[in-house]
């Protein structure tokens, strides 16, 4: 598997796990962070997270889901509601449908229709 | 009155009849009469055909019936049985063209696997144990826990294998509030919709209705199998659904329903067309993994992927694509795995990724070479792709 989420805590952190290693641990909100680009931008199509057990391993997500569809998707809207989008097209905090469907626009352009099956944030 | 011949005897056998008392008697016609009788044998010329109804039910054998005689239209449609027909006489060219359907096949005839892994021979992450709500545990096969302090334990096992296997997996499995399932989602594309899949899988079980197998029925919901009798051997449980209309989507599920506490052992599945489920039938070990490595690729050892370069000043960014073995089904997941060896640069990361390949880059530390590459077998890094 991967360092991926597995809960959504209403503070921004997820609680995560990585299956292979066994390790799990909480993952604070402003540790959520989008991939950079080989220029140093931001790239909000990929989250990099580090194993909270500090093993040294990190994944990086793809906003389609990769490795973890549903928990991905969701991790991907809820920090674009919560900092806005790497891309500028959503503003922080912004509690109206467009994170969402800005995540999911971006979720179609990378692994097709279908992929969506984010539905609980 | 007159005298008449006989009108169902003819030429010498046609006797003439005085039906009067006035008409003249002749001995001739009892001499004719005699001969007629003499050669009467229902035959044309030789007296009235013999009705059927003169027959009595029952008595004509096979020997009055002159070989090679009784032609097709002679047998009632539907009349033969099975039992009529010698075993083994059937030959292929009775057939006509294109009439076996999928039900008249038997089990053991070998069918396209559609699942992947149906051997459960490949654990690319390890061999367990696997524990955790969603979790992939050999490859393509995850957990799903029931609610309410349901848990479940899948390792490898080498040791409780149907014949001619090398691998199981084996559930240690707690019931909490609900059943917990082990389970594929198969990749099956268009075809799914309006289909008949069967799902088969060998289960060791010593406990009866504790586990049983289950297809996903489209939009309505699982169809079940009959549970495991519990008489600790490995059974090959089957099911079979018609999907339905309203079927979310390309994937299909199934998988095998735990309903009781205790250790169970699964290996050896098949999804195939048809409503006859099938025997399971290994790939070759090459396509076997090749299918694995759609969702599910590692790049580990020692000094490699290696990231190598030099900057000429700090906070430069380093680069190194690296190309999967195969295509994946989605754009995966990007794990590195381990504290890498880095020389005058920080850790790598994944920057992006795609369905042929990666990207690792480090930022240098200052100017002169960078390097950075796993220093043990344990690490490297690992790309997952779950449709």
């Amino acid at each position: 598997m991967s360092v991926r989420p597995v809960a959504f805590n209403p503070d921004g952190s997820i609680e995560t796990v990585f299956d292979e290693m066994g390790h799990s641990g909480t993952i604070p909100a402003a540790d959520i962070q989008w991939s950079l680009n080989t220029d140093g931008s931001p790239n909000h199509s990929f989250i990099i997270l580090n194993c909270p057990d500090g093993c040294g391993a990190s994944s990086t997500h793809p906003v389609g889901g990769g490795a973890a569809p549903a928990e991905v998707q969701q991790m991907f809207v809820e920090k674009t509601r919560r900092d806005g989008c790497a891309c500028g097209a959503c503003q922080a905090n912004d509690t109206s449908a467009l994170p969402e469907s800005h995540v999911r626009l971006n979720v179609n352009r990378m692994d097709g229709p279908g992929r969506w099956v984010e539905a609980s944030a | 009155m007159a005298r008449t011949n006989a009108v169902n005897y003819t030429g010498v056998n046609q006797f003439p009849r005085a039906d009067a008392a006035t008409d003249l008697f002749k001995k001739e016609d009892v001499q004719v009469l005699a001969l007629a009788v003499d050669n009467h044998d229902h035959s044309s010329g030789k007296g009235l055909p013999l009705p059927a109804g003169a027959i009595p039910n029952g008595t004509i054998t096979s020997a009055m019936i002159a070989d090679g005689t009784i032609v097709a239209a002679d047998i009632q449609d539907g009349a033969i049985t099975s039992a009529k027909i010698l075993d083994g006489t059937i030959a292929t060219a009775d057939h006509a063209d294109a009439s076996v359907t999928n039900a008249k096949l038997g089990t053991d005839t070998a069918r396209l696997n559609l699942l992947t892994n149906g051997g459960f021979e490949i654990w690319q992450r390890g061999n367990g144990p696997f524990t955790a709500h969603t979790a992939y545990t050999a490859d393509r096969w995850f957990i799903l826990l029931g609610s309410g302090g349901s848990a479940l334990s899948v390792s490898r096992d080498a040791a409780n294998i149907p014949s001619g296997g090398r691998y199981a997996a084996a559930l240690t499995h707690t019931l909490g509030g609900s059943a917990a399932l082990y389970m594929q989602n198969a990749e099956v594309g268009k075809a799914a919709f309006s289909r008949t899949y069967s799902f088969s899988i060998m289960v060791l079980a010593a406990a009866a209705n504790a586990i049983r197998p289950w297809i996903a029925n489209g939009a309505s919901g699982k169809v079940y199998g009959a549970y495991h009798t519990g008489n600790n051997t490995f059974q090959t449980l089957t099911a079979s659904s018609a999907i339905s209309g309203g079927f979310p989507g390309p994937n299909l599920d199934m998988g095998v329903e735990l309903a009781a506490s205790g250790t169970f052992y699964v290996s050896n599945a098949m999804l195939v067309m048809g409503s006859v489920a099938a025997d399971y039938a290994p790939l070759h070990p090459a396509d076997d993994l090749a299918r694995c490595l759609r969702y599910y690729e590692g790049h580990f050892g020692t000094g490699y992927p290696t990231i190598l370069g030099v900057a000429t000043a700090a906070s430069q960014n380093i680069g190194y694509g690296v190309g999967f073995a195969a295509q994946k089904a989605v754009v995966p997941t990007i794990t590195k795995v381990g504290t890498w060896v880095a020389t005058n640069c920080g850790q790598p990361s994944a920057g992006s990724a795609s369905g042929s390949g990666y990207q690792l880059y480090v930022a240098s530390s200052g100017a002169g070479q960078v390097q950075s590459q796993p220093n043990s077998p344990s690490n490297g890094v690992t790309a997952e792709s779950n449709p």
